[in-house]
């Protein structure tokens, strides 16, 4: 049986490593045609990046990056916004562009820019929010600000572009065990007290984001546009 | 083989509507199905949306803490309950206390019942519980304060099981479907005015049709949203974004 994404065009940034990867793979698995985004010269620098994509450099940061992936690609069914970053300091105000730019301008540029394709396939977009899109992480406005600016970026698209028959939606991952989460999960007590808050007493998988971001922008989610889904083991409860 | 297959689901208002395009997608995907309607037998459906076909039909007023505690589908591992079975009522009688009571009975009492009933075989199952809710679970509709309170409530419902079961393996989710094409909503989608004002309202430009909602109902009880739980998925084509 043919899966609805064979032959697909998909378009993942920050698809190197973590849930960008894992959507990346899933959809590799189902016949899909994958461009990937990454910020080092070549795909290869990466750890175990996913075989068989198209790998384009880019710092998403830069205006100039986006209008250069936007001219690579010739048809897009699906685009997933996940690339992003935080920093270790959030309170200094250029930290906080630039993490602003790389989290929610980036996203808005793209799906700009690429909304024609979307039109002419009535394909979708997934952004990559988090827990942050709904509550506060006082030690990283700017990831915050971010995650909470794709949640309303998320509906405005959703209602602008339903008449085009282009659905936009939200993920919003809790813990999952990236990279990014890393500090935490090596820390014993830090990881204890984690736990504790999430009703499922346990760390999320990239590919449990994947699984539902891949439902999103499948036709069994053909009614569903502007909203957000939480994966977090039911953290977001308490 | 399908993905449910060697699985067992349970769908209330199963015969007919949301619950029975989600009936019928677990029955395609293998899964033995049980679904429950207030009619007394499945012939009693001809002529409805419902198609009951390899379905295994019990009778339930699910309003009925009695007949819930007597139901009996001879379950011991149960992989999803699907709680679809809903009334409402028109013309003003959800401001009658009798009738406000009798429909929070369906709609909110008899699904915790079915959850507590089911708890044990759910936990067997590590299943899921899948409630479906509506957009009123988020706002008023100004003729049903039962059938909105009932949703409301359905919603919080959801996450406090989600907080209380999730230490057993059990998740629990919540989707709530904008105006879908069913019988509860006939006196919507029948009335030609009323049907094109609300596709004027919604983004996507149509009103939802049963299978809409059930896609989404199958991806929540399924492995791909394993570590999805107390959360609720808006199907609306956009109408509350």
């Amino acid at each position: 049986m043919t899966s609805w994404a064979h032959g697909r065009s998909v378009l993942v940034t920050g698809g190197t490593q973590g849930i960008g990867k894992a959507v990346a793979e899933q959809f590799l698995a189902l016949g899909a045609r994958v461009t990937i985004t990454g910020t080092r010269t070549r795909v290869e620098c990466y750890d175990e990046p996913p075989e068989g994509v198209t790998y384009l450099q880019a710092d998403l940061t830069w205006p100039e990056a986006r209008a250069e992936i936007a001219a690579h690609i010739d048809a897009l069914d699906v685009l997933v916004n996940n690339a992003g970053r935080g920093s270790a300091n959030e309170y200094d105000q250029e930290e906080f562009e630039h993490v602003i730019d790389t989290n929610l301008n980036a996203a808005m540029d793209l799906s700009v820019r690429l909304h024609p394709l979307l039109k002419a396939t009535k394909g979708s977009i997934v952004n990559v929010g988090s827990l942050a899109s709904f509550l506060a992480l006082k030690e990283t406005p700017a990831y915050t600000a971010s995650k909470a600016g794709l949640l309303g970026l998320t509906r405005a698209l959703g209602d602008k572009w339903a008449p085009d028959g282009v659905r936009v939606n939200l993920v919003a991952p809790g813990f999952i065990a990236t990279r990014m989460t890393e500090g935490a999960r090596t820390n014993p007590e830090r990881e204890k007290k984690l736990m504790r808050a999430i009703p499922m007493h346990r760390w999320g998988e990239p590919d449990e984001v994947a699984s539902a971001i891949l439902f999103l922008a499948s036709p069994a989610a053909s009614y569903i546009t502007g909203q957000s889904l939480a994966i977090d083991g039911g953290l977001l409860l308490r | 083989m399908g993905a449910f297959a060697g699985k067992t689901v349970l769908v209330t208002g199963g015969s007919t509507g949301i619950g029975n395009a989600a009936a019928r997608l677990f029955l395609a995907a293998g899964a033995r199905v049980i679904v429950t309607g207030t009619r007394a037998a499945p012939a009693d459906y001809a002529g409805t949306d419902g198609d009951l076909t390899g379905l295994e039909y019990h009778q339930l007023d699910q309003g009925d803490l009695a007949a819930v505690a007597a139901f009996d589908p001879k379950v011991e591992r149960l992989d999803a309950l699907v709680v679809s079975g809903a009334k409402v009522a028109y013309k003003r009688a959800e401001f009658i206390p009798e009738i406000f009571a009798d429909v929070l009975a369906t709609n909110l009492t008899g699904p915790m019942a079915l959850a507590m009933k089911f708890r044990s075989a759910l936990a067997a199952a590590r299943g899921s519980i899948i409630f479906v809710g509506s957009v009123a679970s988020f706002k008023g509709t100004i003729g049903q304060p039962a059938y909105s309170a009932s949703k409301g409530g359905l919603l919080t419902l959801t996450r406090t099981l989600g907080q209380a079961l999730g230490g057993e393996g059990i998740r629990v989710n919540l989707v709530a479907p904008g105006l879908v094409r069913s019988k509860m909503t006939a006196i919507t989608w029948e009335h030609p005015e009323r049907l094109s004002a609300t596709e004027r309202a919604v983004p996507l430009g149509r009103i939802g049709e049963p299978v809409d909602i059930a896609d989404p109902i199958y991806f929540l009880a399924s492995d791909a949203a394993r570590y999805v739980t107390g959360t609720s998925l808006v199907i609306d084509g956009g109408l509350s974004a």
